[in-house]
């Protein structure tokens, strides 16, 4: 399948690039992958283009098919929001959104954008609170989503305010679709998700609930830093088992993890998730094994 | 090679299922870690193509006594930012993502494992899974 994506930038692109002698001319190979760029999967599966990791348009295709489409997102620990009027901030993709439970006990998750001025309203990473109030101009939501203040909003003395038709009930914060499963919460952009059991597929349901056996959740702590490189990178780092016994000589100097080892890398039906498995070992790393890990100390 | 402190490696069977290490990749932006008994939630949030942040959230389970999550916590040293595997993860992901961006429009080979054409493997010399992903990925993006 041929994607075609027109270049938005095309005037100020030709502009930039005339003169600079290095074929910014209309009709070189240059011109071409700037104004009419081809995305073209090449041959079969064993190879993948660089586009797939590096390319903007497509990284913005991903966000609207992906994160935003027909997919459950994780976004919070249900203990790390236990009280009604506990909150969380959170992401779908690398949209932001506050994950709340409300008064009457529900998980809620709104996108963390004011319907007025589209100011990233919360600004704490957590908290408790009644309703969300935007630090710009105070317009005020319950735990829902739902608008439920607008200062002035009939004006001051007769004068100014919103307008009479406007309508308060249709410009709550955008809410999205909700789904917990043994303490963990997940949200999708898409109101016609399939169960969250569905979209695992049995297999994957199973390893889930192994590690989230039914014991209630006791958080220990959090920790966040940033990696540079694309974020399908991380995916395939987890489904790549062949890494595991190379770059990580600690997993093999102690056993965790040797090629030989018992070990399943599983997928769903989908291919969409992974599950890497593995089982300790305390038999010694073999000497054939140890020729083929120049790491190995 | 022998650890200075030989707990880091003890494994409490507390688990139903045969394995002692699981790394779930759930689709799109979840990483689930059991290894041994250090547990953790990992979070994906894109920032464009070349960047991502990754939010923890490490957990064990009420009724742990004081001994069990100081061992949950000690053993969750081995990853992390700077722990004793992530570290090397993290670093190799951005040779990956340097080598694209520097040396560019080119591809790269996921063929290990050719008898597999995409999905469960039953060795670890494979990359039968990512096959299996990017056939996902090219029907949701129509690619």
């Amino acid at each position: 399948m041929i994607l075609r994506i027109l270049q938005l930038c095309y005037h100020s692109r030709m502009n930039s690039s005339s003169g600079n002698g290095n074929g910014g001319t209309r009709g070189t190979r240059a011109d071409a992958v700037l104004l009419d760029r081809q995305y073209v999967w090449p041959g079969d599966l064993t190879e993948i283009p660089d586009w797939v990791y590096t390319d903007e348009t497509i990284y913005q295709r991903e966000v609207e098919r992906i994160f935003h489409g027909p997919t459950w997102n994780y976004v919070a620990l249900e203990a790390e929001i236990p009280n009604a009027g506990d909150f969380i901030r959170s992401n779908v993709g690398p949209t932001p959104v506050v994950v709340t439970r409300a008064k009457d006990g529900s998980i809620n998750v709104v996108e963390n954008r004011c319907s007025h001025r589209a100011a990233e309203l919360c600004r704490e990473l957590s908290g408790n609170a009644n309703e969300l109030v935007c630090p710009y101009h105070q317009w005020t939501y319950d735990l829902k989503g739902s608008l439920i203040g607008i200062p002035f909003k009939r004006g001051v003395a007769g004068k100014g305010g919103m307008p009479r038709d406007f309508n308060q009930a249709a410009h709550g914060l955008t809410r999205l679709n909700v789904t917990a499963h043994r303490g963990v919460v997940f949200a999708s952009y898409r109101a016609d998700m399939e169960s969250l059991a569905d979209y695992l597929g049995p297999e994957v349901l199973r390893e889930f609930e192994a590690t989230f056996d039914g014991r209630k959740l006791k958080l220990l702590g959090h920790y966040r830093h940033s990696l540079p490189g694309n974020w399908k990178l991380y995916h395939e780092n987890l489904k790549d088992p062949y890494h595991a016994t190379l770059l990580h000589t600690f997993l093999v100097t102690f056993g965790l993890l040797v090629a030989g080892n018992r070990s399943m890398m599983l997928t769903d039906k989908s291919g969409r998730h992974g599950v890497m498995a593995s089982d300790k070992s305390e038999t010694e790393v073999t000497s054939d094994a140890k020729k083929e890990m120049r790491a190995y100390k | 090679m022998q650890l200075r402190e030989p707990r880091f490696m003890d494994f409490v069977q507390e688990f139903d299922s045969s394995w002692s290490v699981t790394m779930s990749t759930i689709w799109p932006n979840l990483i689930v870690q059991r290894e041994m008994n250090t547990l953790g939630i990992r979070q994906i949030v894109p920032n464009g193509p070349h960047e991502f942040i990754m939010k923890w959230t490490m957990f064990g389970f009420e009724g742990d006594d004081a001994e069990m999550t100081g061992h949950r916590l000690r053993q969750g040293n081995l990853m992390g930012p700077a722990g004793f595997l992530g570290l090397e993860d993290n670093e190799a992901m951005k040779f990956v993502q340097d080598g694209m961006r520097r040396v560019p429009g080119k591809r790269h080979l996921v063929k290990l494992d050719p008898v597999n054409e995409a999905g469960t493997a039953d060795t670890l010399i494979s990359e039968a899974a990512i096959r299996a992903m990017y056939k996902h990925w090219r029907a949701e993006m129509g690619l």
